[in-house]
């Protein structure tokens, strides 16, 4: 090992410390715990082996709130990815209200998830009390207002249009760095050669803002993966278990049940689903990057 | 010099240790294995550790205190420390007691009905030799409370306040329209058809908290088999043994084609549909007893709040006196050291002193004989002193997670219109007969 690599070290044992303590040793303990029959305190109750990992695959609630976490990524980032691309495009071009249009784009994310819930669960979707069924009825739409959180055909989508409203300032923060990031070279030279405003957006800025729309991807998909405080705010999982996802059903299994060993498998499994699923969506999407 | 260096560092390593071995009445380390309390010919002394529910800074939790304080200023020795034990505090002091290291006294480890909390009983105390010994304080409780604290002949737990599930009414609807406390099913009927021919939503009730919505289930499956025929079905998968589950199921889907139910109801926060019973939009609402207190601030000054039993089912053979209900059970650490001074707080707890206060001044319900009743409601004094055997709330099933999930969803399903009563029994089955254990 040459002088420099060894200088090296030093500096990164501070921080691979912190990893090795909070990170990595947390994770070995989670595997032990998934293989174990623990109760909570400082005694296990013997060495179970991949027994937790069998019951997770007959427990229809836990594939359940599996197909649930995938529908909500999937509705999510199907209302994310042309909402947000839409609002960063037109924030980027208004100039009237452009202020009081960010403020309003921004302001929901300011304020706490779980807040940003209860106040939809209240004032919005409320079935009797809520401004929706309440602003039906005053137009003389009686027959439309719906308990939307207590239908299981309506409850996720409901709960995905309160965390897009939530979430969208981020995507539309992102979307608008890598739209200035686009040379406006390449823009102008489009619109020269003839190209219309569609055609440029589609051929020109839209490949360009593929590196950061990837990554809104993979990170949608993360968040899905761990979902948890809109739909434990809003629905607990409910009615009956059309919302539960991998989050709030672990969460009760491991805290309200006390069974934290099965717990401990439900998050490894969670854990490798999110491992998988990213690192091969990820080599899908970058296949090419454009650079410029 | 170096002898006299040796000398003064053993001088200090001595009084190091002499002044952290000092175990004065001060000291508040909540240790309680450190404190050899007595109750020697002087009283009380040592330390005494007493888990607690309500919030500190609340009326409730001041009366608690108050019992304490009382002890302190009789027995100067002895020191109490509060350490609160309730919900989100639960889990660490469930691991106290796992660990070896409990609290003198505790709440929730124990419930004769909730298997989950049947692990703790080798800790705990055994009162049954302290309520011979003292036959008024054995008696001084309400008989339906034994069903939750006594075990194999044991009683490792005393109630120290009570909620029961009732049907509370709006007594105005009730007095404009001629209709009495619904007494039997029927009656609950013709209640909900006038009530609904007024324009008023007959039963408030909420979608999105299931085991609340259950209760009216859990009540009719009680009424029509029994409370322990219905726990053991429930918990064990086996509704379709047992056809007076049915006919109670049958029931629940009478109020679902009905519409009997709270407009909107599958969408409505429990605390969205207690405000509107309280606003007028519905007539009756199925609750604990707790409904006042927490619903205190938006209560309406004029609004007339009755109560009465859950009808009864006249044809059916079932105790019909049988309550559901959910008590704070109050133990003690059997290894305690300081059992007596435990046992005398437990004792002053439950006087018939400390209970009145309690009751008069936060209106909280009593286990106790001889306590009056909260005033403001109409019909509680009845309700509570016509009490029979008290039976934990949603079968004991909140404290198991994964079989109240599994049982609950598939009530929802019932009053959502999603299952007929009979897709209700088979559902519930399949559900609970693949967590067995």
């Amino acid at each position: 090992m040459n002088a420099r690599k060894k200088l090296i070290i030093p500096f990164l044992l501070p921080s691979m410390a912190l990893v090795a303590v909070f990170f990595i040793l947390p994770a070995l303990q989670t595997i032990v715990l998934s293989l174990q029959d623990w109760d909570g305190t400082f005694r296990t109750t013997g060495f179970k082996g991949l027994e937790n990992y069998f019951r997770l695959f007959q427990d229809q609630l836990f594939l359940d709130a599996v197909g649930h976490t995938f529908a909500y990524f999937v509705i999510i980032t199907l209302l994310l990815f042309p909402i947000g691309l839409f609002l960063a495009v037109a924030l980027q071009r208004i100039k009237r209200y452009k202020m009081f249009i960010q403020f309003c784009i921004f302001m929901p994310v300011t304020l706490s998830v779980v807040v940003a819930a209860v106040l939809w669960k209240w004032y919005i979707y409320d079935p009797n009390m809520g401004i929706i069924n309440t602003f039906l009825r005053a137009i003389g739409l009686d027959s439309l207002a719906h308990p939307w959180l207590g239908d299981s055909k309506t409850a996720l989508v409901a709960v995905i249009v309160m965390s897009t409203w939530h979430g969208i300032a981020t995507w539309v923060i992102m979307i608008i760095s890598g739209l200035d990031r686009i040379p406006s070279e390449l823009i102008e030279a489009a619109r020269l050669d003839g190209a219309g405003e569609l055609t440029v957006f589609f051929k020109v800025t839209l490949p360009l803002l593929w590196e950061v729309l990837s990554s809104l991807l993979i990170l949608s998909f993360i968040n899905a993966m761990q979902q948890f405080p809109v739909i434990f705010a809003m629905t607990q999982g409910g009615p009956y278990g059309s919302t539960e996802v991998m989050g709030t059903y672990l969460y009760k299994i491991a805290f309200e049940g006390k069974m934290f060993s099965y717990g401990s498998a439900m998050a490894i499994v969670m854990a490798v689903i999110v491992l998988v699923v990213s690192s091969t969506g990820n080599k899908f999407i970058k296949t090419e990057t454009i650079q410029y | 010099m170096k002898k006299f260096r040796l000398f003064t560092l053993l001088v200090c390593a001595c009084m190091f240790i002499t002044a952290c071995s000092g175990n004065t009445p001060n000291n508040s380390s909540g240790d309680s294995s450190q404190n050899t309390g007595s109750n020697s010919e002087n009283g009380f002394s040592g330390h005494l550790e007493v888990g607690e529910l309500p919030a500190e800074g609340t009326k409730t939790y001041d009366l608690f205190v108050e019992v304490g304080d009382q002890m302190i200023a009789e027995n100067p020795g002895l020191e109490i420390e509060y350490t609160f034990a309730n919900t989100k505090a639960r889990a660490f002091m469930e691991q106290r007691w796992r660990s070896g290291n409990p609290p003198d006294i505790d709440y929730f480890v124990f419930n004769a009905q909730v298997p989950s909390t049947h692990e703790f009983t080798e800790q705990l105390l055994d009162l049954t030799p302290y309520f011979e010994a003292d036959p008024e304080w054995g008696d001084s409780f309400l008989e339906s409370t034994k069903t939750v604290t006594t075990m194999d002949g044991k009683t490792y737990g005393i109630v120290t306040d009570t909620h029961v599930q009732a049907l509370y009414y709006n007594k105005d609807y009730f007095d404009q329209y001629n209709i009495a406390p619904p007494e039997t099913w029927d009656d609950l009927l013709a209640a909900c058809e006038t009530l609904k021919n007024a324009g008023i939503d007959p039963i408030a009730v909420t979608g999105t908290y299931a085991p609340y919505m259950g209760a009216w289930l859990d009540y009719l499956m009680i009424r029509e088999v029994g409370y322990e025929t219905a726990y053991e079905a429930v918990r064990t998968g086996t509704l379709s043994d047992v056809p007076g589950i049915l006919k109670a199921a049958e029931k629940v889907q009478t109020l679902v084609d009905n519409d009997y139910l709270l407009q909107g109801f599958e969408g409505t926060d429990f605390t969205a549909a207690q405000m509107q019973f309280f606003q007028g939009k519905a007539g009756m609402i199925l609750m604990g007893t707790w409904l006042t207190s927490e619903m205190a601030d938006s209560i309406p000054e004029d609004f007339n709040l009755g109560i009465c039993h859950f009808p009864i089912i006249p044809d059916s053979s079932a105790d019909q006196t049988e309550i559901l209900s959910h008590s704070n059970i109050m133990s003690i650490n059997k290894n305690s050291e300081n059992l007596e001074a435990a046992v005398e707080f437990a004792k002053r707890m439950t006087s018939v002193g400390a209970q009145t206060k309690r009751a008069e001044e936060v209106g909280l319900i009593s286990a106790v004989k001889g306590v009056p009743v909260p005033e403001g409601t109409f019909g509680l004094d009845e309700v509570i002193n016509n009490a029979g055997p008290m039976f934990v709330r949603h079968f004991g099933l909140e404290f198991e997670a994964d079989l109240n999930t599994a049982y609950y969803n598939e009530v929802a399903k019932l009053f959502f219109g999603e299952y007929s009563a009979s897709d209700f029994i088979s559902g519930a089955d399949k559900a609970m007969k693949s967590l067995q254990r």
